[in-house]
């Protein structure tokens, strides 16, 4: 069976951090959404205290349900005594977070450079 | 000269209970508003209040069921867009739903969708069975949070 196209791009950082870019401007499809969820949480798993850098630079549109997806995320590397950052989010999806209050859960950066510099 | 046009588009959809349909017609509704030049906060508030509702019908409502179908309903006016989206569920009550944002809810990995809705959309209401819910947003009206 051939393995479905991946919708991130992934790439390692100085300092051991893992970068997560989105391939995708619309985070709405729950199977992709399930996917990404998916994928970040295999690179998760091999890792003794990850650390991963999410940008969403390009995102235009998430719902409810990607939400819930990075929340699991969070919760997969605290769970591993790793750390999390999001950045580039733009303005209208930082509202989303804002709104949710999930700007309180989240480390939310303006860019990668201050995300990255922010890891312990 | 205004480009609106003097009555509104109407159009509607009777789509199986499944989620790749629910992303195609949330698609088909923005490209609606963007042809009717509405503004990017506008559509996104209308991406946003659509695709909970028709995806909270087709998980929740009518539980996957693809033979279950959900109903979904547009009027688009020159200042407003009115939705209304119907599943075969039992319906629920939406004033039952606990706040998202509460301490013991905010780590939750759902629950969100109809205080978004709620948000987005000017106006939320769902019949007395809670299986059908009518918006409406205005055209250059924010968001109310």
């Amino acid at each position: 069976m051939a393995q479905a196209q991946s919708h991130l791009t992934i790439s390692e950082v100085p300092n051991g951090v893992t970068r997560v870019v989105f391939a995708v401007r619309n985070i709405l499809d729950e199977s992709m959404i399930h996917q990404i969820g998916e994928e970040i949480a295999g690179l998760v798993a091999v890792s003794n205290n990850p650390k991963a850098l999410i940008s969403f630079r390009g995102v235009e549109h998430l719902s409810s349900t990607a939400l819930g997806m990075l929340i699991s995320i969070k919760n997969k590397i605290g769970a591993k005594g790793g750390q999390l950052r999001l950045s580039d989010i733009d303005p209208k999806i930082h509202e989303v977070f804002r709104i949710t209050r999930l700007d309180t859960l989240f480390q939310i950066h303006a860019d990668e450079a201050s995300a990255l510099k922010s890891f312990r | 000269m205004s480009h609106a046009p003097a009555h509104p588009i109407r159009k509607s959809w009777d789509i199986p209970s499944t989620l790749p349909v629910v992303r195609d017609l949330v698609e088909e509704v923005a490209q609606l508003l963007d042809a009717a030049v509405w503004g990017a906060e506008a559509v996104f508030a209308v991406r946003m209040g659509l695709d909970e509702a028709v995806a909270n019908a087709v998980k929740h409502g009518n539980q996957g069921d693809a033979i279950k179908r959900v109903l979904v309903e547009m009027a688009l006016h020159p200042d407003r867009v009115e939705l209304k989206v119907r599943d075969q569920g039992g319906g629920f009550d939406p004033l039952a739903l606990p706040d998202p944002t509460g301490a013991d809810c905010i780590g939750r990995t759902h629950g969100r969708g109809v205080m978004l809705m709620r948000v987005y959309m000017n106006e939320v209401c769902y019949n007395w069975q809670g299986n059908e819910v009518s918006m409406m947003r205005h055209r250059d009206r924010g968001p109310q949070a």
